[in-house]
């Protein structure tokens, strides 16, 4: 496909990699895009056709216009700030924008680290240097902020909710995460969404194309 | 909201949060500085904990609102002076690249120097993991070739935060000694404002360190 035939907004994408988030969200948006795919099993996300794109080899990515954004929580805050017809993004001058931020960084800058390091079976780096306190802290912090609900903005769904609900659906899935009540009611809401339902439904029949299944 | 009332600032000298001070200098935003002793164990006590219960610095407070997260709270800042140019604004097409490295600091940079200060394996792209050491200086330093700030011809928040974090990395010999790294962070520490910065938290560290000793004597 050239250039010229691409579509304003284009996901690099793998179904079963942190991409389905950034998919999500694209179906919450309702907007058009264009997937392109990365089979891992041909090291496609490291060719350098796609290095170019994202030097780290890893997807999502997406480019919209002409603008490369990579690291998913950066295409979350983008992408909901772009679209912000589909209201899933407080604006910058709403007073809900800082807890908006705080939640997603949270996810790139502490969670991630921690449930690195849990798989790994090892000791987060000391205190004064590690970016997340430690495991338990960390998951009782994102359970304390999602108790109030519904949302983690309260009454109002955002881009954050797509992130932690698909986040912690398939850390719980993978039993890294213990589905306690507060989380397990969260997941199942978010992914009770239509939206959300489109979402998992393409990436499966993706995966099933692909031959990932069975 | 009044995008220009004071900011609380939870705020440690020789910590994460010597960038957060660095950009409210560079905004000329007004702040309440709220500060703590680290060596003191003061981001450790139940009053702190239920700002940021990770334990760290930097945290803000401004219409009521917390925020925690070095990257949200730059990202916060620069969005509300939007007249200081600091963030490209919404439509930008430098938007996109600039949250992404917002973004990337934590979610790249501070895992690869974890790791390499912990002598230790990243975690596997299986498991999700965020690429590895070398990769990440080896981005980095891409980026900043083109010179002179990260976005290229254009100054932001994000070299705020990436001259700070490359500042402390070439301290602690956490990131590798490359011209590229040297020369970009002696470029930001050097503006006025970042010095200005530094120079404050050099006499607040003297100040707690004095209290500090004060309070062991007695």
């Amino acid at each position: 496909m050239n250039a010229s035939s691409e579509s304003d907004l284009v996901l690099f994408h793998n179904p079963h990699s942190r991409a389905a988030m950034t998919r999500a969200l694209l179906e919450e948006l309702g907007v058009d895009y264009e997937l392109r795919v990365l089979d891992f099993r041909k090291q496609e996300q490291l060719a350098p056709d796609y290095m170019a794109i994202n030097p780290m080899g890893k997807v999502p990515a997406i480019r919209h216009k002409g603008t490369l954004v990579t690291e998913t929580v950066a295409i979350f805050i983008y992408l909901a700030d772009m679209f912000r017809q589909a209201n899933l993004a407080p604006g910058l001058d709403d007073p809900q924008r800082g807890t908006y931020l705080r939640w997603l960084v949270f996810y790139a800058a502490c969670f991630e680290p921690a449930v690195g390091d849990r798989a790994m079976k090892r000791e987060p780096a000391p205190r004064a240097q590690s970016p997340y306190a430690d495991f338990d802290t960390t998951i009782n912090a994102v359970t304390s902020a999602l108790q109030p609900g519904p949302w983690l903005l309260g009454e109002r769904f955002s881009a954050a909710d797509v992130l932690w609900g698909n986040a912690l659906r398939w850390l719980t899935g993978f039993g890294m995460v213990e589905a306690t009540p507060v989380i397990a009611d969260y997941v199942a809401r978010v992914m009770a969404r239509p939206a959300e339902q489109r979402a998992i439904k393409a990436d499966e029949s993706l995966a099933a194309e692909m031959g990932l299944t069975g | 909201m009044n995008a220009h009332s004071p900011v609380v600032f939870f705020h440690a000298p020789h910590s994460r949060s010597s960038v957060a001070r660095a950009l409210l200098e560079e905004l000329g935003a007004p702040y309440d500085l709220v500060a703590l002793n680290l060596k003191a164990g003061e981001q450790r006590t139940s009053d702190y904990l239920a700002i940021n219960p990770m334990g760290k610095v930097p945290a803000i407070r401004h219409e009521d609102v917390l925020i925690t997260e070095q990257s949200a709270i730059l990202m916060y800042l620069a969005d509300l002076y939007p007249e200081k140019n600091l963030a490209p604004s919404m439509g930008d097409p430098l938007r996109g690249a600039y949250l992404r490295w917002m973004v990337f600091y934590g979610s790249c940079f501070e895992p690869a120097m974890m790791d390499f200060s912990q002598k230790r394996e990243p975690v596997p792209p299986m498991q999700c993991g965020y690429g590895d050491y070398d990769s990440v200086m080896q981005v980095l330093a891409a980026q900043l070739r083109h010179g002179p700030w990260l976005l290229g011809g254009r100054f932001s928040a994000a070299d705020v935060l990436w001259g700070g974090a490359l500042n402390y990395g070439l301290m602690f010999k956490l990131v590798p000694d490359w011209p590229v790294f040297r020369d970009y962070a002696q470029r930001v520490q050097t503006r006025p404002a970042i010095r200005r910065a530094f120079e404050m938290d050099e006499a607040l560290a003297a100040a707690q360190a004095r209290e500090l000793d004060e309070a062991l004597a007695a």
